[in-house]
């Protein structure tokens, strides 16, 4: 795959992305649009010679900001495109806005500046409605995006103030519902700018319509790709990583296209699915060539490698992140995770008091006390941190599905299920909330809610053993054998082979169902993997048993081995040493019968034998 | 004040009746009285003069197509002649309306201005002055000296006139029913010939036409009156007096129409509904005489006076609770004479006609007839008034037309009908800023209220609004019906029936026809649950209201909730042959269709009605509850995608619609989509967490779901090998850490053990 190099136009893309967002109030999407920029060598990044391309923002000149953007976003459809994924015959072609839009589009922002100024002040200092009010007149797009968002804004702060005010009592829905939304969204129905086509995107996710939603979201795409609010938006609107590979060809630029690609690993992270693959688009994307010191890329990484359980890895680079910049917040979450699955009691502590001391207020910081009180089994504390960065930031997901493992191990299932509930409501794309809510109606005992969440889980995560073996144990729950022993294979499958546990129960379920050859060769594998790990008679001296039982009396018929297993139990101090002496004789008895019965009945009885040996 | 001269001993009084007709042709209506104060000895002498025609060259006074214009105080007071234009003497304003007046109407007696200006004319010009200038009692004071000096009809009815505008009625009756002599009585001082060409009201209509004559000149010191005004008194005492009456004298309302309506309407007012029917006539005297019918213009460019009769009439029926005649009245009022628009608001806004009937009716008007001129624009302005559930192109094109081609874009009236279309297309926000927008320009517009509150109503971010001008109005207008109706609003949005019921019947009893209030009155009980009391007061609506379906069509939908199917069958019914084009009643009946298991019927109607409702963006919100019906029914006749359809539609108006979430996951489940419905249960009972139907049909699925195998009913996204293969390789590349992940599951395991 040709990585796209980043080159001027790139940068003065980048440039203007920081400027037009900022001047949106989109403050995310400028941080990260200011630290891609940085990411890139300062050589590169001065200003090109050739007179070219002219100076961003330098009020001379009589090109918009918008014309820019797109011309370099032409350029980047012209070259070459080597990509490995076809496009789609209907993905849209990139189209920024026509230059008489634009034209328009700047007479319009000119007439308005002053306006635009005061909305922008009042909507940086949270006065929403008076933003609303002084953009009333306004005409240019830029204003009505104002407007609009400033609209949005005020109701989202509304919505979440009564959600609150109904905050644990019953009447509380799990999400705020901001009545608005809809009338939001007839502002803006029939825009093309793609600022409005943003918003538009976003109101139409919010009210489900996630087909819709995604439509609008690429046409925004196409008219400025490099607005990185939509590209997360859009990745919220993805259900599963069989839609993303299905969306790559349909999004305006090329699969190589550095936005793309960051989508694309942005995406697999969130959908806790990322691959090998992945890992390679992170480090080309570090290359020399396009933005080696991107923090956001690093950090990227790093989660991919967390979700790979490259556990050591992920610690290595978030560790070399936080050497470039000690103050880094952002996903710090991620870290404390893997501190605390290795249980680093002591890196996490002085992790969790050095960030409290930074900026108590953020949701991450929470998360991370949360976690550092999670492993000192002080779950109540635990509880109140992950709350507290809900509260922070209604829409973080791992805090709402950490705090109902919290509420699991303190055995409230309710507030689990609460908790879970909302993680699962915020994204649907969590297996783990999925998880725990099967296993915290499993605790309730209704079995056929945990199995559908259970179910979720796995289509969300079809490889995970875990998940495979808590559906076959519900199944056993609900009384059917038969797919609990479906599931429970298929988790064998992808267990380790050295795995005990799920072979028992196996054994157990065919012994239920009376299909003793299945149970022995199950009970033989558990004796064969004990033997090869060396561990004591002990361990195995049930499934040995069970095996000798199952020779002698249901038709194994394998003798001789079954007078192997009962000696090594007979012999040995465990529990089943009277049982294993009691077989031991039966079988020798059986043995010295069958031998006179051979010489009766010559061959016939050795075909019997050997059938007996093969069924074993 | 007017100081009534004792009755004279030597005066001879003119027999009574001094018609021209023999009093036997008259009709009898009174039966306790000799006399008959119908109006009928009207009819027969209009009949007669215009057979006769003979001595009146203009009998004006008896014929009901005129109006009173003529006889309006500048017309009946003579000019100055040459009177300089810019008189310093008046008010400039005074001026400019005796100008115009004289000169429009005046033109053709050119020939009397001659006439010196005597101290009877310059005292008339004194009394309408006052009039114009609402000094009653100066006008009255000075009216009753002329009445007295030159005892004319015409002098009579001005000050008949000026009593009634200072409310004495029955002051003004007797004026107008007691025996007036037809003859001047005694001629004011220097007064040249008083009977001039502008004397139109009254003709002088006795037998022997004594009209012309002229009364020798006497000094108004030094006579007596020879002959003074007949005494006022009862009906008794009129038979006294007519015993020996002379023949030259009658009553006014016998005399002149103008009179006659002047009487009605003051009998109306001390509330004497007998008498007034009386004075009236049971139906209208005039129709079939020759020249009365809506074919006629009227001769003066004014109102008919017929037409006002009429009016009165349908007024008085309404009093007399004959609400169909009521109708009949103000419909033959209307057909007399377009230009009476108190007739069409009664009609329109007392909800009389159907919408049908009144759509022909409005349209039918003889407007070319009447007033040639100004024909179209009366018609357009009558149609932008009528109820909108059909011919909306025609609306539409009138208001255009009402606003382009007679530049009234910011009248109230013309805001109001654009105001009123899109309420009944349900959009409320819309409406309300029109309506907002005519408030704005006039305080109060009392077809607008109604509409304004009810969007206040509708509009839930707005109830604060609605609050402060409940007080407002209160504060304000407490005389008004509407103040306290929308104080009975505002008790409707807090939910506090009974509150809201107290103020709507307070709202009744003001103003008996105010329809709204009689509707909200029965939606209180409706809202409460009392449907049975609902009903009956939705029934009241109907019989008052009978032009409207509204009511029927809510009796429906009340026995719909109970279940009395047949009622409410019989109901709908009646209400749609009243007006087949709402989409509510079509919502209703399709209800009715499905509860009577005629799908496909339901589907039609249903489909219907959102066809009617002109379903736009802004107002689609309103019909999500026919688009659940229209669902249901598909769903019924298990036309699953289109119900699918249906209820999506519904989810994209209202996303957390708990009926229709609900509805779609047992269309997912009968699809046989189990994850679909489950996930739409869920989404249900996120809105609706107790909602047990659903907890019921989600365990349903989730059993339904249990039976399918291990992975639901969508399997797994690859095939089995696939997966199989897949699976391995993930051992193989995790193996090692696996086993140490646990993360956050792994810990929960050893717990829930």
């Amino acid at each position: 795959m040709a990585a796209v190099v980043v080159d001027a136009e790139i940068v003065v893309a980048l440039r203007n992305a920081v400027r037009d967002c900022s001047e949106r109030g989109l403050a995310a999407a400028s941080k990260w649009a200011s630290e891609l920029l940085l990411s890139i060598p300062a050589a590169k990044r001065s200003p090109p010679i050739d007179g070219h391309v002219s100076i961003p923002g330098s009020s001379t000149i009589p090109q918009s900001p918008e014309q820019f953007a797109a011309q370099n976003a032409a350029g980047n459809m012209t070259r070459p495109c080597t990509s490995n994924v076809p496009r789609h015959e209907h993905a849209p072609p990139l189209r920024p806005p026509s230059p008489q839009t634009q034209a328009r589009e700047a007479q319009l922002q000119a007439e308005d500046a002053d306006s635009i100024t005061i909305g922008k002040a009042l909507m940086d200092n949270k006065e929403y409605s008076r933003a609303i009010h002084w953009l009333k007149n306004c005409k240019s797009a830029k204003a009505t995006f104002l407007r609009v968002y400033s609209m949005h804004k005020a109701s989202e702060k509304k919505a979440i103030k009564e959600w609150y005010k109904v905050d644990n009592t019953k009447q509380q829905p799990i999400l705020p519902v901001n009545p608005e939304l809809l009338s939001l969204l007839q502002l803006v129905r029939n825009s093309t700018d793609p600022w409005l086509l943003f918003l538009k995107a976003l109101f139409l996710s919010r009210v489900s319509r996630r087909e819709e939603a995604i439509e609008s979201a690429l046409l925004s795409i196409a008219g400025y790709p490099w607005n990185w609010a939509i590209w997360i938006l859009l990745s919220e609107c993805i259900d599963d990583g069989e839609e993303l590979s299905a969306l790559v060809p349909l999004l305006p630029l090329p699969s190589a296209h550095p936005l793309v690609q960051m989508f694309q690993i942005k995406t697999l992270n969130s959908l806790n699915n990322p691959s090998e693959n992945e890992l390679g688009l992170c480090d080309k994307l570090l290359h020399e060539d396009r933005f080696p010191g991107s923090l956001w890329i690093m950090s990227l990484r790093a989660c991919v490698l967390y979700h790979l359980h490259d556990f050591g890895q992920a610690e290595a680079q978030f560790k070399k992140i936080w050497e470039i910049d000690p103050y880094r917040i952002d996903d710090i979450d991620i870290y404390s995770n893997i501190l605390y699955v290795a249980e680093n009691k002591i890196q996490l502590s002085k992790l969790a008091h050095e960030f409290i001391a930074l900026d108590k207020d953020r949701p991450e910081v929470c998360c991370l006390v949360g976690n550092h009180y999670s492993l000192h089994a002080e779950h109540e504390k635990a509880i109140k941190y992950f709350k507290r960065a809900t509260q922070l930031d209604r829409t973080y997901l791992s805090a709402w599905t950490l705090m109902g493992h919290e509420y699991v191990e303190v055995k409230n299932s309710h507030a689990a299920i609460e908790a879970y509930r909302k993680a699962v409501e915020v994204n649907r794309k969590d297996y783990r909330a999925w998880y725990g809510l099967g296993q915290a109606y499993e605790l309730l005992s209704m079995h056929q809610y945990a199995l559908y969440y259970y179910q979720h889980a796995t289509a969300l995560r079809p490889y995970d053993v875990r998940i495979w073996q808590a559906q076959g144990l519900c199944y056993e729950e609900m009384g059917r054998p038969r797919e609990a022993i479906e599931c429970l294979k298929r988790a064998l499958i992808g267990a380790d082979p050295s795995e005990t546990t799920i072979h028992m129960r196996l054994a157990k379920l065919y012994h239920e169902q009376g299909e003793y050859a299945e149970a022995a060769g199950y009970h033989q594998h558990n004796i064969d993997v004990g033997r090869a790990a060396g561990s004591h008679v002990n361990d195995y001296a049930r499934s040995s048993v069970y095996v000798a039982r199952y020779h002698l009396l249901q038709g194994g018929g394998d003798l001789e081995l079954a007078k192997d297993l009962m000696e090594e139990v007979a012999s040995s101090n465990s529990e089943e040493v009277a049982q294993g002496t009691d077989l031991l004789k039966k079988i020798k008895v059986a043995i010295v019968a069958k031998q006179q019965h051979e010489v009766a009945s010559g061959g016939q009885a050795r075909g019997e034998h050997m059938a007996g040996q093969a069924q074993g | 004040m007017t100081s009534t001269p004792p009755p004279h001993g030597s005066f001879s009084v003119p027999p009574v009746p001094s018609l021209p007709s023999p009093s036997s042709s008259r009709p009898r209506h009174s039966i306790g009285s000799s006399f008959s104060l119908g109006p009928q000895s009207l009819v027969s002498s209009i009949t007669e003069a215009n057979l006769s025609g003979t001595s009146h060259v203009r009998p004006f006074a008896l014929d009901p197509n005129s109006s009173i214009l003529p006889t309006s105080p500048f017309c009946s007071s003579p000019r100055l002649p040459r009177r300089p234009k810019a008189s310093t003497s008046r008010h400039p304003l005074a001026n400019d309306t005796t100008d115009i007046f004289q000169d429009s109407v005046m033109e053709g007696d050119e020939d009397e201005e001659e006439y010196e200006f005597g101290m009877v004319d310059r005292m008339r010009l004194w009394r309408h002055d006052a009039l114009m200038q609402h000094l009653y009692d100066t006008a009255a004071f000075w009216g009753d000296k002329i009445v007295s000096w030159t005892n004319d009809p015409n002098d009579a009815f001005w000050l008949a006139q000026t009593y009634f505008l200072t409310h004495q009625y029955s002051r003004a009756e007797r004026l107008l029913t007691r025996p007036f002599p037809t003859t001047p009585a005694k001629p004011p001082p220097a007064v040249m010939p008083f009977v001039n060409g502008n004397n139109v009201l009254f003709p002088t209509v006795d037998a022997k036409g004594k009209g012309k004559e002229v009364p020798p000149a006497l000094h108004p010191m030094t006579s007596a009156p020879s002959q003074s005004r007949l005494p006022l008194g009862g009906a008794a005492e009129m038979i006294n007096v007519a015993s020996d009456a002379q023949d030259n004298v009658s009553r006014l309302v016998d005399m002149s129409v103008a009179c006659r309506y002047l009487a009605a309407q003051c009998q109306m007012r001390q509330g004497k509904w007998a008498d007034a029917t009386e004075m009236l006539g049971e139906a209208n005297p005039f129709r079939g005489s020759g020249n009365s019918g809506p074919a006629i213009p009227n001769v003066d460019g004014g109102i008919k006076i017929e037409a006002s009769m009429c009016h009165l009439r349908g007024l008085l029926m309404l009093k007399l609770n004959r609400g169909d005649q009521a109708k009949n009245c103000f419909m033959e009022a209307l057909a007399l004479d377009v230009k009476c628009y108190e007739s069409f608001e009664q009609l329109i806004s007392g909800e009389m006609m159907t919408p049908n009937e009144e759509w022909e009716f409005v349209q039918s008007l003889q407007y070319k007839q009447q007033t040639p001129a100004d024909a179209e624009f009366v018609r357009l302005i009558y149609t932008s008034r009528l109820r909108k559930y059909k011919h909306s192109e025609e609306h539409a094109l009138a208001r255009r037309k009402l606003v382009h081609d007679y530049g009234l874009g910011d009248n109230p009236d013309v805001l109001y009908s654009f105001a009123d279309a899109l309420y009944t297309q349900f959009r409320w926000a819309d409406c309300f800023t029109i309506t907002s927008r005519i408030l704005a320009l006039v305080e109060i517009h009392a077809p607008t209220m109604p509409l304004h509150i009810a969007c206040l109503y509708h509009l839930s971010h707005l109830h604060s609004k609605l609050f402060m001008l409940a007080h407002e109005l209160v504060d304000k207008e407490p005389e008004s019906p509407i103040s306290w109706y929308a104080v009975g609003v505002w008790y409707l949005t807090a939910k506090k029936w009974s509150d809201a019921r107290t103020y709507f019947s307070k709202t009744s009893l003001m103003d008996p026809r105010f329809a709204p209030a009689w509707i909200a009155f029965a939606h209180t009980f409706a809202l409460e649950g009392e449907h049975d009391h609902a009903v009956t007061a939705y029934s009241t609506c109907a019989r008052m209201f009978t032009g409207s379906h509204l009511p029927l069509m809510f009796v429906g939908m009340e026995h719909i909730v109970l279940s009395n199917h047949v009622l409410a069958d019989e109901a709908l019914f009646a209400a749609n042959t009243m007006c087949d084009s709402d989409p509510l009643l079509k919502n209703e009946m399709g209800v009715m269709a499905y509860y009577h298991g005629n799908y496909e019927e339901a589907i039609v109607l249903f489909r219907e009605a959102l066809k009617l409702a002109q379903v736009t963006q802004s107002s689609e919100a309103a019909w999500a509850t026919t688009y659940v019906n229209l669902g249901t029914c598909y769903r019924k006749l298990k036309k699953y995608p289109e119900a699918k359809a249906s209820y999506e539609k519904v989810l994209q108006l209202d996303p957390r619609h708990v009926t229709a979430l609900g509805f779609l996951g047992i269309v997912y489940q009968m699809m046989d989509k189990l994850d679909a419905a489950i996930v739409k249960y869920h989404e249900c009972l996120s809105v609706d967490p107790i909602n047990g139907q659903i907890l019921e049909l989600l365990n349903l699925a989730l059993e339904a779901n249990t039976y399918a195998g291990p992975q639901g009913a969508k399997g797994l996204p690859m095939g089995d090998d696939e997966w199989a293969k897949k699976m391995r390789e993930h051992r193989k590349r995790s193996a090692a850490p696996e086993r140490s992940v646990g993360s956050q599951n792994g810990e929960d395991e050893m717990n829930l053990g």
